[in-house]
């Protein structure tokens, strides 16, 4: 089998890889982008589509505070990102289902109420737009909220989008500006050369001069390759959808003291998760844990009550990936300027874009449109 | 609307009785009607009550009940969730047809504790459909030996004892063996060390243009209505498909004074080279092969065979089918087709197993060549790759009710010996009976199909305007358009929608299976939809538990 060749090889056919082959397609750059399965098969094709820039409930600590003030600073990349999202979806011609109408995070007894204070403080001293709704003017805003719910954040960046079609519609806008696009292509080993990179393939080998790693959940393998260890933990997660019905939930609605995110799709569907645990089995197959359906749909009832007599269809899970602290991992490796992380998990999917965008920078030589030092995997490196 | 109707028969029949076949509004407004009848496709959904939902084939009609039709929806109702019961039989049975009922009463009989639940009100399955309750005091009851072997059945479950849960849905199954049902509106967990699944098969949905109409419907459908409502839809009846079910219809609706104007038969079973075929049947079985061929003769005048109805039409509902011969790959012949007056199709074109729950556990499949779907490897015993975990009758393999019996009964013993229950000398005598009568009736239902040997209708019919996905108003030609090399059947769902609706991707699933894989090649498991519950669409707030 002749060899293939491309400036620029992209492994990992999810949101982060088809961003950077856009990014990279877009301004001319010669792209070729591998998948060993399908665009989109797995977290980026799976999760809620959900748009989140309020800071998730696990990373309050009320008894640490420097950690919270610590998680709340990639934060302000989250209002980049859905700003990168609205932009997308202006440039490239497919339908995604893009609606920023802002999220809430809803407290229901004092204690909660008391911790969204602490977020929303820290929130507004770091300029994201949160505001604080009281039970009054959040029925107003809400009404299909339960009676006497006490109080929410409000956050006008937040919104949703439709991942099923999101990926796929970047795909084909990075295919229009030239990118190569190869799926049920396994990579099994990668070495660096004197001009770059050679990549061992089941279709044969790629000559690449620069290599960007954006596997996901399964980076680590990749880093592996070359010698790098990152520190991943891979795990499941479920959702649920329901019937379509129709639209009266124009809102991301989380909880602030319990796991939970819901929204409603395009289609009329309530898409019900907020990072209820699956089980991974030795094969690395996800499956869903019944206690997680049962818990996740009780919260989702309590707070929107009239959930509760809708069809639930359909529960899924996905494997999602965590690395160290749990931040994005973008840039070079240590010694090997050619080999770029494109990493933004676990919550990688409103990242997706910006971090596409920022890693296509750096790979295009110039520098990065936000301040990414947070992000470098130089971290892992001391 | 005011339905009046029988007390005890299903909303469906007293709704057909009155001549109101759609019954909801389909993806684009379209009107909907009954088409599966069992409550697998979500085509019938009614409120009842102000509850949203309700299926018409599965609810029975009771005085006063409030019915209104569906869409657009209602506010939803709130429930609250309920604490679990806890059952923890040895032998979990689910699915009371033929199999199921046979498997609960050996093992019963064997000394294992043993539950037996299904989702309808009554027990019997589809098979053993019992007459509605609005008729068991009639003249009319039924004397036929199905119905007789069925009472009989249902008879000597219940005078053994066996606990049975009826109108009890198994919606999910989780680490071990636990299995969450819910009996009525009551959650129960149930955790027991063996599982028998007895969950039967529904029908193939062969698409055609205009094949969601309401008036169109499956075979199993039809016969629901007139064998245990006494109801006959419709006036003018076109019956179509393969084998000899549809035609125990045909001859059910005439005999009841329905007017069937077509029997349109896929194989073309008359070529003399096929009499042996006919003369094996005989020797097997000369019974049920005498009832075949009695069929043949009462509805000689209505067959055709090597046909099929290739195309329905109508604006709301069905008014017109045409009629088609086949050729060898089942393409519809073009240019001496004949257009018939009717105002309802039934269809039968073999059956899927009823495999959710199979694949739940995780229990391996393998491709089905005769239906296009899967079919689950086993044991002798009916034991899966999942230990302790069987899978008995039309649900593992298609092949009538007296070897799901057969099997069923087998199953049955052998679980409960597994479990320690010495068999007793009569019951091993027994199991080796039912290992002999199995191997004959699998020798008939062979010589059977082999009679009936004709093209499976998979996609021939549907031109690039046909509804595939039905809950979704998913086209073929869509779903041509963007089939690309390496495409796996999650993209296509997640880019088109289709699988995605209320009958959870049950009829248009094995479809796209074959339209994605390779020409020539059977599709592997990977190419259908991933197993996910719950296996029936529920309402959250009765799935919903708060964390303790």
């Amino acid at each position: 089998m002749s060899a293939q060749s491309a400036d620029v090889l992209v492994v990992g056919g999810g949101i982060l890889g088809c961003s950077v082959a856009y990014y990279l397609a877009r301004e001319g750059s010669d792209v070729l982008l591998i998948e060993r399965g399908e665009i989109n098969g797995q977290a980026s094709g799976r999760n809620a589509g959900s748009l989140h820039v309020q800071m998730l409930s696990h990373f309050l600590r009320q008894d640490d505070p420097a950690a919270t003030e610590l998680a709340g600073r990639p934060l302000r990349l989250h209002v980049a990102g859905v700003a990168e999202w609205t932009a997308l979806s202006g440039e490239i011609p497919d339908p995604i289902e893009l609606h920023v109408d802002g999220g809430l995070m809803v407290a229901t007894n004092p204690a909660e109420r008391e911790l969204l204070l602490q977020k929303i403080e820290l929130e507004q001293r770091l300029g994201i737009p949160v505001t604080l709704l009281d039970s009054s003017a959040l029925a107003e805003r809400a009404p299909y909220l339960a009676g006497g719910t006490m109080a929410a954040a409000f956050c006008s960046a937040e919104g949703r989008l439709n991942p099923a079609l999101a990926t796929p519609a970047i795909a084909r806008a990075a295919s229009r500006f030239g990118a190569r696009l190869s799926v049920q292509r396994r990579l099994f080993g990668l070495e660096s050369s004197a001009q770059g990179f050679l990549a061992h393939t089941e279709q044969g080998p790629i000559h690449a001069g620069k290599v960007i790693n954006a596997a996901g959940p399964w980076g680590d393998e990749v880093a592996a390759m070359l010698g790098f260890h990152l520190p991943m933990e891979r795990f499941v997660l479920q959702m649920n959808v329901t019937e379509s019905v129709p639209r009266f939930l124009p809102h991301l609605v989380q909880h602030v003291g319990a796991r939970l995110t819901l929204k409603q799709a395009s289609n009329g569907n309530i898409i019900i998760g907020g990072g209820w645990p699956g089980r991974l089995d030795q094969t690395d197959q996800p499956h869903l844990l019944l206690d997680s359906i049962r818990g996740n749909l009780a919260i989702a009832c309590d707070l929107v009550p009239c959930l509760s007599g809708l069809s639930l269809l359909r529960s899924w899970p996905g494997i999602v990936g965590r690395i160290g602290d749990g931040n994005p991992v973008l840039g070079a490796m240590p010694g090997m300027p050619g080999f770029l992380q494109a990493l933004a998990i676990p919550n990688g999917y409103t990242l997706g874009p910006i971090c596409g965008r920022l890693v296509a920078e750096l790979a295009m030589g110039r520098a990065p449109s936000h301040d990414i030092s947070l992000f470098s995997p130089h971290r892992f490196y001391h | 609307m005011t339905v009046t109707g029988l007390a005890g028969e299903s909303l469906a029949a007293s709704l057909t009785a009155l001549g109101r076949f759609a019954l909801k509004r389909g993806p684009n407004a379209e009107p909907r009607g009954l088409y599966c009848g069992m409550g697998a496709c979500g085509e019938c959904l009614v409120s009842v009550d102000g509850q949203r939902n309700v299926r018409a084939c599965m609810t029975k009609l009771t005085p006063g009940m409030q019915v209104r039709t569906c869409a657009p929806p209602e506010l939803p109702l709130a429930r609250s969730a309920l604490v679990p019961d806890c059952r923890t039989p040895e032998i979990l049975v689910i699915g009371g047809g033929p199999a199921g009922l046979r498997a609960a009463l050996a093992a019963h009989q064997a000394g294992a504790g043993v539950l037996l639940v299904d989702e309808r009100e009554s027990l019997g399955g589809q098979f053993f459909k019992t007459l509605a309750p609005s008729h068991r005091f009639l003249d009319a009851v039924p004397s036929d030996s199905q119905f007789l072997a069925g009472q009989r059945l249902r008879e000597a479950v219940a005078a053994a004892g066996v606990p049975c849960l009826t109108s009890t849905l198994v919606w999910g199954t989780g680490e071990g063996l636990e299995i969450a049902a819910l009996a009525g509106d009551r959650p129960i967990e149930i955790r027991p060390q063996r599982i028998i699944l007895a969950t039967g098969a529904i029908e193939r949905g062969v698409p055609l243009p205009g094949w969601t109409l309401p008036g169109a419907m499956t075979t199993g459908a039809a016969q629901t209505l007139i064998r245990a409502n006494r109801v006959i839809p419709g006036t003018r009846i076109v019956v179509a498909g393969h084998g000899p079910l549809n035609w125990q219809l045909a001859a059910e609706l005439k005999a009841a004074g329905a007017q069937v104007v077509a029997v349109a038969e896929s194989s073309r079973m008359l070529d003399p080279l096929r009499l042996r075929h006919f003369a094996r049947m005989l020797r097997l079985d000369p019974r049920l092969t005498f009832n075949g061929a009695r069929l043949l003769v009462q509805l000689w005048s209505r067959l055709s065979f090597g046909s099929c109805v290739a195309a329905i039409h109508g604006d709301t509902h069905v008014e017109a089918v045409t009629l088609a011969a086949i050729d060898a790959a089942g393409r519809p012949i073009m240019g001496r087709e004949r257009r018939l007056q009717a105002d309802v199709v039934a269809m039968g074109y073999g059956f899927y197993a009823a495999n959710e729950l199979a694949r739940l556990l995780g229990c391996r499949h393998r491709h089905d060549a005769a239906s296009g779907g899967l079919m689950v490897e086993r044991d002798a015993d009916g034991q899966t790759s999942v230990a302790g975990v069987y899978v008995v009758g039309d649900g593992a393999r298609l092949g009538g009710a007296p070897a799901a019996q057969a099997e069923g009964e087998i199953a049955g013993l052998s679980a409960a010996a597994a479990l320690g229950h010495a068999l007793s000398a009569a019951l091993l005598r027994r199991r080796a009976d039912r290992q002999r009568d199995l191997q004959r009736r699998r020798e008939f239902q062979s010589a059977l199909w082999s009679l009936f040997a004709a093209p499976r209708l998979a996609l021939q019919l549907a031109d690039m305007q046909t509804i595939i996905c039905r809950c979704e108003g998913v086209r073929r030609g869509e779903i041509a358009a963007y089939l690309t090399p390496g495409l796996q059947i999650g993209g296509l769902k997640r880019q088109l929608r289709a699988g995605m609706g209320r009958c959870q991707g049950r009829y248009c699933g094995p479809l796209l299976a074959e339209m994605i894989a390779a020409p020539g090649v059977g599709a592997g498991e990977a190419a259908f939809f991933a197993p996910r519950p719950p296996v029936r669409p529920l309402p959250l707030g009765l799935i919903a538990r708060r964390e303790p």
